[in-house]
């Protein structure tokens, strides 16, 4: 049943706050009624995950989040609400954050997909390489129950990747819907500041 | 290294461990050795009888380990604590105590979670109240310096030397005179002859040489929990396992008169329908499968609850009269010159839901001779008791794992979660993984109890001479204590009936002539219980936002009329110190930049400190905090920057509380159900937050909770202070102008 793919391959997720590229907008319509096809559509699908192509039997309506955690054990992405508002669930598709709760796998074919597991680098001794946001949000000392911390963490690396030196501001507006219970704000946002740092050296 | 310690205060609390208290287990290359609670029972019973004195502590027996030390060949060191790690960091700091009392090397170090299996009992890993630190400072302490000394004499023994020539750091042990001679632990383990002697005089290090207790050594846990590798309840994996979920009342206290399986028989991927008594779940191949035929079932609900939030409002009110009051606190004679009070104010806060980011989550594989359980809980004995009194089995053959807790704010005791996963699993014999939804954790299960306060005051020049605060809450411990035993734990809450929870934070600790404190206990037709810092939040509100209303009625600056009522204690010495210190950091009397005032509050939990001063801003009606600025004693403090995070977090947890959330009810439910309408605070509302930490004594005191206390008054005082306007609810109005 690779038809599945075939319709969706470079579809973007148009409806996934908070990073709508515009241009995609008026595409909306059409991968929609794409979508609702899909959505009665149980099958065999490849999924493009950090690098990796999984295969999974399920409906195509079921929501991304389930598929990573339940299906494929890959239990770094978290669940917050189930409805898109606190970001905990927030992975990467084609380099865009997204809301895994609120994406169904359908509209996630044929896309890569990154999550918090695929974020860091393997050194060419096979030793890992944390990414700078990761290693920042060590130094900063950031995670307390650290639930919401893969997803603070996804969101902060896109930011970055297109904003490389963010305003106080902009690190805010950009994590604004990624909700930290423990509180750890103040320390997410000296960690966003300082992975900006340590981008910009590497560079 | 000490061979000879000075008394201090510590020396004299010290008990000595009986040898059988120890359980070395010790095979080729590796030293286990469990040490017995009996006594870690006398520290451990102060945090277990504050939440249940109804429920009588099960015996203890000596082999039941409070903490288990693994020494491998390859001078790696495990240490399994019995507490669990919610996010506050007890693991790094139980892991500084212990590390630093062994002279072990931090970086071959690791702090594992304990768990029932191994022999712990499911109270001592109870993980509440501030009192993880404090109540195993001395105990893990003395289990790593007997074990430190047996390993000394051990390598003295090698190397033909007295005990007193050997220095022991870093995992090894080295000779003073040749440091050539040199052994590490893993080594004198490997090479071990024969049955281990335990030392018999383990002195505790002297707090000047210690090398991690103090230190802010980063967190154990921190690069699993950066990667996405650290595992949750929620994560919780088994082969072969299913998912469950199961029917909700629509109303609270409704029970269930009858269920049918309606739609969900036919749905594909449903494995099982469970309808027992009051039950009604679903199993099924996949969680959406699961949550959906859940749905579906038929269900008959009967009774419960049926008010809503002005019927609760009304409820949870002060009596005008007294008579079923309790008096908590009482000095002079406050009732005759309060009934000429010159002010008297009302105060009220909202019922507030935990909104943990985890919800609750469990995996239970029940077999006739054992269960496995795996949770996301802060207190896996109430896992096992619910389980086996529902299943009608015995608690020794539940076996309960406590997972990484994705916060817990006193909600995740994980018995609810973990008893529908254990009944799922018994109907199918296979293992039932359930989570509940945002929906369901909102929902269904306790809340922050609402509170009302009334407090009367009577000035007598320029000093407070008389106050009364009358407290009427919800239940936060009464209502545990059914829950664990039954009707005793029912009658015994009725008879009671004084909430240490509900009047937490709730006395004066001034020096005022004549004061009262009086306790009203609302019985509230849903489930209030714990929640962070207890009553220290709603209390403190009203207490320090009035003390402000007296303060300025007083024409008095609030911090100097603070200092003018600190009494003449060790505690009021402390507080002073503490009220002298943010006198600096905040720069209190310094003019302040146009458009912002400060305003300050203060209170003591968990034997620590914390004075806070908020400094505000309103723009077009919008309140906002720009820099809360914390003082905090905490005694000796073992991870200052993980003390700082716990403070942030609990500053930052309040201000949520006073900007947004209120659980309110229609027709017996709550009417939230997700943040859509629950909102939490956000990055860009959060102030910066500016921490002083004092250590003004030798011993650790609780950290997790007293940031919480004074936050929402110092706003309010603040808010006052730019406005004159006093807002005396929370959450505050939407536009506090
Ligand atoms: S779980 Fe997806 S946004 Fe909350
Ligand atoms: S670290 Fe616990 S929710 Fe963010």
């Amino acid at each position: 049943m690779r038809l599945c793919g075939i319709f969706f391959v470079n579809t973007p997720c148009i409806f996934l706050a908070p990073y709508q590229n515009p241009m995609y907008v008026a595409a909306a319509s059409a991968i929609l009624a794409m979508l609702l096809f899909a959505m009665f559509w149980s099958c065999t699908m490849d999924l493009h995950i950090n690098g990796r192509t999984y295969t999974v039997h399920c409906d195509s309506s079921e929501m991304l989040v389930w598929i990573l955690r339940d299906d494929l054990g890959l239990t770094g992405t978290k669940m917050g609400c189930g409805a898109g508002i606190c970001g905990s669930c927030t992975i990467h598709i084609n380099g865009v954050p997204v809301r895994s709760c609120v994406t169904p796998v359908g509209a996630a074919l044929g896309q890569i997909i990154t999550t918090i597991e695929g974020l860091a680098q393997l050194g060419e001794d096979g030793t890992e390489i944390l990414h700078p946001v990761q290693q920042a949000f060590i130094d900063e000392q950031v995670p307390q129950c650290a639930w919401c911390i893969s997803g603070q963490i996804m969101t902060a690396a896109a930011l970055l990747r297109d904003n490389p030196s963010p305003t106080d501001d902009e690190i805010d507006n950009a994590l604004a819907s990624n909700y930290c219970r423990c509180g750890c704000y103040v320390r997410i946002r000296s960690a966003v500041r300082r992975a900006a740092e340590y981008m910009r050296a590497h560079v | 290294m000490p061979s000879h310690i000075s008394p201090s205060s510590e020396q004299s609390e010290r008990k000595t461990f009986s040898r059988r208290t120890f359980l070395i287990a010790s095979s080729s290359g590796l030293l286990t050795i469990g040490i017995g609670s009996i006594l870690g029972w006398k520290y451990l019973q102060r945090s277990i009888s504050a939440l249940t004195e109804a429920y009588a502590p099960p015996e203890i027996l000596p082999d039941q380990p409070f903490v288990w030390f693994t020494i491998h060949a390859n001078n790696t060191i495990e240490l399994y604590v019995p507490k669990i790690e919610i996010g506050q960091g007890i693991h790094t700091a139980l892991g500084q105590i212990a590390a630093d009392e062994l002279e072990a090397d931090w970086s071959k170090f690791f702090v594992k979670q304990a768990d029932t299996t191994r022999g712990f009992h499911g109270l001592a890993l109870s993980t509440f109240g501030s009192w993880s630190v404090s109540s195993l400072y001395l105990p893990l302490r003395e289990a790593a310096a007997t074990i430190r000394e047996t390993l000394r004499i051990e390598a003295a023994q090698r190397f033909h030397a007295s005990s007193a020539d050997i220095v022991m750091k870093e995992s090894y042990a080295t000779l003073r005179t040749d440091s050539s001679q040199s052994i590490s632990y893993g080594d004198i383990v490997a090479g071990k002859q024969g049955t281990w002697e335990l030392a018999r005089e383990a002195p505790l290090k002297p707090a000047r040489d210690f090398t991690l207790i103090g230190k802010s050594v980063g967190r154990v846990d921190i690069y699993d929990k950066v990667t996405g590798r650290a595992i949750y309840g929620f994560d919780a994996r088994m082969p072969n396992m299913l998912y469950g979920a199961v029917a909700r009342p629509p109303r609270y206290g409704a029970v269930l008169k009858s269920a049918q399986a309606g739609k969900a028989a036919s749905m594909q991927g449903v494995v099982k329908i469970v309808i027992e008594q009051g039950f009604a779940g679903v199993v099924a191949e996949r969680r959406s499968i699961a949550r959906e035929a859940a749905k579906s079932l038929e269900c008959v609900w009967e009774g419960g609850m049926s008010e809503s939030q002005d019927a609760i409002d009304r409820l949870v009110t002060v009596p005008h009269n007294r008579a079923s009051a309790i008096i908590i606190q009482e000095r002079g004679n406050p009732q005759e010159h309060c009934s000429i009070a010159d002010i008297s104010s009302e105060y009220r806060t909202a019922t507030a839901a935990h909104a943990h980011l985890e919800p609750q989550a469990a995996l239970a594989f029940v077999r006739s001779d054992a269960i496995d359980v795996v949770v996301s809980t802060q207190m896996p004995e109430a896992v096992r008791i619910m389980i086996a009194r529902a299943l009608g089995v015995d608690k020794s053959i539940i076996r309960v794992q406590p997972a990484y807790v994705g916060g817990g704010f006193g909600r995740k005791l994980g018995y609810d979660v973990g008893l529908e996963a254990a009944m799922l699993s018994r109907a199918v014999g296979r293992p039932v993984h359930v989570a509940w939804t945002r929906e369901e954790d909102m929902r269904y299960g306790y809340y922050r109890p609402p509170s009302h306060h009334r407090l009367r005051g009577k000035l007598d020049n320029g000093r407070i001479l008389a106050l009364e605060h009358d407290i009427a809450s919800g239940d936060v411990l009464l209502s545990i204590a059914p829950l664990l035993a039954g009707t005793f734990g029912e009658a015994f809450a009725d008879t009671f009936a004084i909430d240490p929870g509900a009047t937490t934070g709730g006395l004066f600790e001034y020096d005022i002539p004549h004061h009262a404190v009086f306790f009203h206990r609302i019985k509230l037709p849903f489930f209030t219980a714990l929640w962070r810092g207890l009553g220290l939040l709603p209390n403190t509100f009203a207490r320090e936002s009035f003390i402000d209303e007296l303060a300025h009625a007083a024409g008095k600056d609030p911090l100097i009329f603070r200092l003018e009522h600190i009494p003449n204690t060790e505690l009021g010495a402390r507080y002073k110190a503490a009220l002298e210190r943010m006198h600096i950091i905040s720069e209190w009397s310094k003019p302040l930049a146009p458009g912002r005032a400060k305003g300050i509050a203060m209170c003591v939990h968990s034997r620590t400190i914390a004075v806070e001063v908020a400094e505000v801003s309103v723009a077009e009606g919008r309140l906002r905090v720009h820099n809360v600025w914390a003082v905090v004693d905490a005694g000796t403090v073992i991870n200052p920057n993980g003390a700082a995070a716990q403070i942030q977090g609990a500053i930052i947890m309040g201000l949520s509380s006073v900007f947004h959330e209120a659980i309110t009810f229609r027709n017996g439910l709550a009417e939230s159900s997700n943040f859509d309408t629950y909102p939490l605070l956000t990055l860009p509302e959060a102030p910066n937050i500016h921490i002083d930490i004092l250590q003004g004594s030798e011993t650790p005191h609780g950290m997790g909770e007293v940031g919480i206390g004074p936050i929402a008054a110092a706003v309010g005082n603040a808010l006052f202070a730019l406005i004159r306007k006093r807002v005396r609810e929370l959450p505050f109005p939407l536009n506090p102008c």
